[in-house]
């Protein structure tokens, strides 16, 4: 992941957004790498995600998770944002090593 | 360029996890549109079921009008609203939904009495919505995987075309068939990008959905038909137990161990299917077509349901079901279901073909049941007022 893409994602809200999980793979969306965005400041909070497939209905579902997820983790944050892009396209590169892990791929360093 | 989705909440009180919709939000996204196709998918169910059980000689009141409609009702009624409604609320475009309304008015108009040209051509039009809605998301998304859902909607197409025009339901039972295996191939098309890259994988999901469509054009009363319907299944199988995520997922726990093996269960009976369509074919034997079917229809498509109704009807209509191990339960009976109406075609045993059937029926009630009971505290179709997201 770019230095530009690591700036902005903030920790916290990556460790929050752990929470929210895809049930069928059994990934977090940050394992997945479907995080693109999370940054907080005085205005609020955003976050950006991102599906593997254009044809996935989970879309909603995933913004939702999170929101929620958000909204209970940081309670005296006045705005959460939180949108659905596209590009870059998602790939499996972007899983994290925990990810790879649990998932039987090889790791980024091995691979 | 992608059209970002993009939603804001302003949260008045600190301790409040949802707050206000923003005005102005689509309509189609609300439960207003989404919950009456998903009731309508619903009624077709329990109406396709409750024909099948007249089909199978059981006495039900006003049902003997909907025997031969069976298959339409579940096949286009039930999975056409289905796959349409998944796929408008993936494209995230109003007019998407003409697909899942199109059908539901099908399948009214098929339950009202409405002769098959009418009915059927609502669902030629949802059918050609659905194709004209993954034509936008291969624009989008290029991949093998959206092709395949583009050729699984061309193929209820075709079917649907050749239904109104007269064809017997045996005769273009093979692309509906097709339209429903090869959209539940994609979507593991799709996930396979999570496992290892192997060799061979593409070419050889491509050799199945040619030969596959090959199969659904000849027809599978017809001898080369099922040969190639079934080599095709077998095929698939062979590629879904080596490219699939579910084998190395049963080593997991909770929700994605139970997907996991609807998934393998499933697979298991497109290849029973496979092995019937080649060595008992349907134009051939007395119970070859029964079998052929059911296992693929209930062994395949409705195992997959079991596992992804949770993913679903969250996604679909917000409605917040929960895993529980209970599920296993009425999994393992609509296996048994699927076993017993297997054995009894293959013994031409009229009595246990019908319990199957009954059985099936058991299986999917007890299923409702079973998710309605651990889910019950944390029903909330989510007010339109307080919603986030939908």
């Amino acid at each position: 992941m770019s230095r530009t893409a690591q700036h902005s994602l903030d920790p916290d809200l990556l460790e929050c957004l752990l929470d929210v999980t895809d049930p069928e793979i059994g990934l977090s969306v940050v394992d997945l790498g479907l995080v693109y965005r999370a940054t907080r400041d005085e205005s609020g909070i955003d976050v950006e995600l991102t599906l593997t497939a254009r044809s996935c209905p989970l879309g909603e579902m995933l913004m939702e998770q999170a929101r929620e997820r958000l909204a209970e983790r940081f309670r005296d944050v006045s705005r959460i944002g939180i949108g659905l892009v596209w590009n870059p396209p998602w790939k499996p590169d972007l899983i994290s090593d925990h990810g790879r892990e649990l998932l039987g791929l090889k790791t980024k360093e091995v691979a | 360029m992608a059209r970002p989705y993009e939603e804001e909440t302003d949260i008045p009180h600190a301790n409040m996890s949802l707050a206000p919709a923003p005005v102005g939000r689509s309509l189609y996204r609300r439960g207003a549109v989404r919950v009456p196709l998903l009731a309508t998918a619903a009624i077709a169910l329990l109406a396709g079921v409750c024909a099948g059980f007249g089909r199978l000689g059981w006495e039900i009141p006003h049902v003997s009008a909907l025997t031969e409609l069976h298959g339409p009702l579940l096949i286009c009624g039930l999975f056409g609203i289905l796959v349409c409604l998944e796929r408008a609320v993936a494209l995230d475009r109003g007019w998407a939904y003409a697909a899942p309304a199109l059908a539901a008015l099908g399948t009214i108009s098929l339950l009202a009495g409405a002769p098959v040209p009418v009915a059927g051509g609502l669902y030629v039009l949802a059918a050609a919505v659905l194709v004209g809605g993954l034509l936008v998301i291969v624009m989008l998304q290029p991949a093998l995987f959206t092709g395949t859902l583009l050729f699984g909607a061309l193929a209820w197409l075709a079917g649907n075309l050749l239904w109104v025009m007269g064809s017997p339901i045996a005769d273009v039972v093979g692309w509906w068939l097709a339209f429903l295996i090869l959209t539940i191939a994609a979507e593991r098309l799709a996930l396979s990008r999570l496992r290892p890259p192997r060799r061979g994988s593409e070419a050889l999901f491509l050799f199945a959905l040619g030969i596959l469509l090959a199969g659904a054009q000849n027809g599978i009363m017809s001898k080369n038909g099922s040969t190639l319907f079934g080599v095709a299944l077998l095929v698939t199988t062979a590629w879904l137990l080596r490219h699939d995520i579910s084998l190395p997922s049963l080593r997991r726990t909770g929700q994605t161990r139970f997907v996991a093996l609807c998934m393998l269960l499933g697979y298991a009976w497109i290849g029973v299917a496979g092995v019937a369509l080649i060595g008992l074919p349907p134009g051939a034997s007395a119970f070859g077509y029964d079998i052929a079917l059911h296992a693929i229809l209930t062994g395949f498509v409705l195992s997959t349901v079991f596992g992804h109704a949770l993913l679903i009807l969250p996604a679909i209509v917000r409605l917040r079901v929960r895993y529980a191990e209970i599920l296993y339960a009425p999994l393992f009976l609509l296996q048994g279901a699927v076993a017993l109406r297997v054995a009894s075609g293959l013994a031409e045993w009229g009595a246990g073909r019908a319990a199957g059937g009954v059985l099936t029926g058991v299986a999917l009630a007890s299923f409702a049941l079973a998710v309605a009971v651990v889910s019950r505290r944390n029903w909330s179709f989510a007010k339109e007022a307080s919603g986030p997201v939908c």
